[in-house]
């Protein structure tokens, strides 16, 4: 007959978080295994490795996903040409250890990139400014990603990397938020503004030459609506960068303003950027012109088709459709 | 063979599905990244609690999760089993590392538990964290004092978060075995932090961390 209640069944329990009165003998047990356990959880993987051991496994894996591409004028083709080969060509000939750090929205090591960041984050999520500094990285991350697109004119593939965008700076923000709270530090805390800031400023940048881009008609007019639907709801508008509304789109979409309000719903007619409908019925734009993007609520079907989603939750959305 | 049909609810501890299983037998990158996700911190955790030095654990853990996706067509258990599977693995990939440090003992730096870059870039309390660092590494160098056999125990149950019969089947002992190997483990972890209320002076332990010591009083309980 097997004894209950022993010491053993007890630490059992207790290893276990079920409740159970802790005696004397067993109290010092219960302290010493809290102590490993709190010794254990600080080990962490470094990303590196984290990358180099998803390469070990995924390398010869990976296909590059062909980025579509559009005539273009003729000044600029056969550079662009070159870059897009070049990509591919470093994508296919680097390891998937490498090739994740510039994996693209789309390509199959899109979400391996997405989990070394989230296995990032978990590591330093101990110190609030630290995870702060990478969650602006990650949103800088994002925002390179967004900006190659662009480059590439990859249309289909822009919207849900604005959304993405959108979410990690919302997240990096929110971090910041958090850090400059805990710190006592007001150099850290001007930092990490200083870091947002820049990300700030690379989006509107970047946005005004999607918006260029678009002006000039080097981008499928069936994408129009959906970037458009897509930009409105960005971190920051053309119009913060030229200091005026920016023309509107050959679409019916909105004018590209800082201050969009309802008519984010426009969004939900698109069938290009299913995650950009998503996006735009949970969100809630920032009511002046500033550099503040609108607070994005947290969808989990926000990542896009494309299987590379990351909510502020901090878990990369690889759940496959 | 898992089907795709009925099992595909059937969500293991770590928040793997069937349908993950399947991916990953495929190699989908993302199926692969959670099956990685999922079960890698706690075989590092495993890996260099045991062996105290961080490129070992990290080989070790790269090895058992290259071998476990290479097998993974050969793995005819549901999903939960999953964890048990895989620590199986890690498990004997340890038993043939010690095996061959037996065979060619080399002297491996006890490699710092936390990343000290990190530390230095952006502690909040650098001096704190000196001290967590410290009391962590007593801690584990405590662990690797005690017997093989205890600690493997130890660390299945509470760095791979294994259940008692699953510890039990990967150590080949039965589940009271496992028991009280882990009681005695825990006992003797206490006495040799000096966390043990019982009336014998605690162990002392240097905090020099010296490998040779530590590794030198591996034996079995």
């Amino acid at each position: 007959m097997r004894r209950r209640n022993g010491p053993s069944d007890k630490l059992d329990a207790a290893l276990d978080g079920r409740p159970v009165e802790v005696d004397d003998d067993l109290a010092p047990l219960i302290e010493t295994a809290a102590k490993l356990r709190a010794a254990l959880e600080a080990i962490e993987l470094d990303p590196e490795t984290v990358d180099r051991h998803l390469g070990m496994v995924l390398d010869g894996e990976a296909k590059v996903v062909a980025l579509p591409t559009r005539p273009r004028p003729q000044a600029s083709q056969w550079r662009r040409r070159v870059a897009a080969v070049a990509l591919a060509a470093a994508l296919t000939v680097l390891p998937a250890a490498v090739a994740s750090a510039s994996a693209l929205p789309g390509q199959a090591l899109f979400p391996v990139k997405l989990a070394v960041e989230q296995l990032r984050v978990t590591a330093v999520s101990w110190s609030s400014t630290r995870e702060a500094t990478w969650r602006i990285k990650i949103a800088d991350n994002r925002l390179d990603e967004f900006d190659r697109l662009v480059q590439l004119n990859a249309a289909d593939r822009i919207p849900p990397a604005i959304v993405r965008l959108i979410r990690a700076y919302v997240d990096a923000q929110q971090a910041v938020q958090d850090a400059v709270g805990d710190t006592g530090d007001p150099s850290q805390a001007r930092a990490l503004d200083v870091k947002l800031a820049a990300v700030t400023t690379g989006s509107a940048v970047a946005l005004q030459r999607l918006q260029d881009k678009l002006d000039q008609g080097m981008l499928p007019a069936s994408a129009h609506q959906a970037i458009t639907d897509a930009i409105q709801q960005a971190p920051v508008t053309p119009g913060l960068v030229t200091g005026t509304p920016l023309p509107t789109p050959t679409t019916s979409g909105p004018t590209v303003t800082t201050a969009t309000g309802p008519q984010t719903t426009q969004a939900s007619t698109t069938t290009q950027a299913p995650t950009t409908t998503t996006q735009a019925s949970t969100t809630t734009q920032a009511p002046t012109t500033t550099t503040v993007p609108p607070e994005v609520s947290d969808s989990p079907d926000q990542g896009g088709n494309d299987n590379s989603g990351q909510g502020s939750s901090g878990q990369p959305a690889t759940t496959p459709p | 063979m898992l089907g795709t049909g009925g099992k595909q609810e059937r969500v293991s501890r770590v928040g793997l599905t069937a349908a993950d299983l399947v991916a990953a037998r495929r190699r989908e990158p993302a199926a692969v990244t959670r099956v990685y996700t999922a079960y890698a911190p706690g075989l590092f955790r495993f890996f260099l609690a045991a062996v105290g030095d961080r490129p070992t654990a990290e080989d070790l853990t790269g090895d058992v999760f290259k071998s476990a996706i290479e097998g993974l067509p050969r793995f005819r258990g549901p999903v939960e089993a999953l964890g048990g599977w895989l620590f199986r693995m890690a498990h004997n990939d340890l038993s043939d590392f010690w095996r061959k440090q037996a065979r060619s003992p080399s002297i491996t730096p006890l490699d710092d538990l936390l990343d000290e870059a990190a530390l230095a870039a952006g502690a909040d309390d650098p001096e704190e964290l000196a001290i967590q660092r410290i009391e962590y590494d007593r801690v584990l160098a405590a662990l690797r004092q005690l017997s093989t056999a205890q600690r493997e125990v130890l660390l299945l149950r509470m760095a791979a978060g294994l259940t008692g019969p699953e510890v039990a089947a990967i150590v080949g002992k039965t589940t009271g075995a496992v028991k009280a190997l882990r009681q005695r483990g825990v006992a003797s972890l206490a006495r040799v932090l000096g966390v043990a209320n019982d009336t014998s002076p605690p162990e002392p332990l240097s905090r020099s961390s010296d490998p040779v010591r530590l590794t030198s009083r591996v034996e079995e309980g």
